[in-house]
């Protein structure tokens, strides 16, 4: 597990604050990078808002991703550290494509 | 979908799903129509490909378009009336919807759709071969989004400005700003 730096609302009406999530362990078949930047979609303000039905609080919202690669898993071979990275979405399991 | 070279292509709402619209259907070929609400868009709206701009509140101006498009990218994240788009699709169009409102949009009237077949449909996100594909047609076409980069710490600020509608055309988070 992983402590990593993130913004949450912590309730439908909290506004976003520095929060700490802990990451699983990446597997063997996982790209791992360093988000750069990441887009602000309207959908990250409903469910920052709980304004349509599923979301857990604490959320952390955010889903256009892109960032570089830093480690690999030993089944990966599409991907190599220093690669430029996208992720898609949804992004539960990582899902990268090749920023051209 | 219909949105080919030569087609007649309609994009409603000039937002950060918009304004992408606008520079696919230019970059494909289509006669691009973007449909908004803010007139002070339509000079960026002709900067980002668009070969005309209608007013969506100007009932005369959206009269002069029934029956005529080939296919309709309908953006927008509110509530709002379909049939004024509806009515603007000719025979077996589209409108396929990607904005997601919180609340649903009223009914739609089914005469649009019965007398000429069209349809309305939905769109999420592609899978990875077509994300995949998009970007290299980016990368080839020179398509790039227009953002304006915030720190992390600007997001509620950001929040707020996008409901009123103010950013041009998508805020995008600068995640260095996280270790400040």
């Amino acid at each position: 597990m992983a402590k990593t730096a993130s913004y949450a609302a912590q309730t439908a009406t909290s506004p976003l604050a520095p929060f700490s999530i802990e990451r699983r362990d990446p597997t063997p078949h996982d790209v791992q990078i360093e988000i750069l930047f990441c887009g602000v979609c309207h959908s990250d303000l409903h469910t920052a808002r709980g304004e349509w039905p599923g979301v857990v609080f604490p959320v952390v919202p955010g889903h256009e991703i892109v960032g570089r690669v830093i480690r690999v898993g030993s089944e990966v071979d599409r991907f190599k550290p220093g690669d430029l990275a996208a992720v898609g979405c949804p992004g539960r399991f990582v899902q990268a494509v090749h920023v051209v | 979908m219909g949105a080919t070279s030569g087609k007649k292509v309609g994009i409603v709402g000039l937002g950060g799903l918009g304004h992408m619209g606008v520079k696919f259907a230019h970059a494909f070929g289509c006669h691009t129509v973007v449909f908004t609400t803010s007139p002070g868009k339509t000079e960026d709206a002709k900067r980002l490909g668009a070969d005309e701009v209608v007013i969506s509140r100007n009932a005369d101006e959206m009269a002069r378009h029934a029956k005529s498009f080939d296919f309709i990218l309908n953006t927008v994240a509110a509530s709002h009336d379909l049939d004024a788009f509806t009515s603007l699709l000719r025979t077996d169009a589209t409108m396929c919807l990607v904005g997601a409102p919180s609340t649903p949009h009223p009914s739609p009237g089914v005469w649009n759709l019965i007398m000429r077949r069209c349809s309305i449909a939905g769109s999420a996100i592609g899978g990875l071969p077509e994300t995949q594909e998009m970007l290299q047609f980016c990368a080839e076409h020179r398509i790039v989004s227009d953002v304006e980069v915030i720190p992390i710490q600007g997001i509620n600020e950001a929040y707020e400005r996008m409901l009123r509608g103010d950013v041009r055309y998508r805020f995008v988070i600068d995640m260095a700003s996280l270790a400040d």
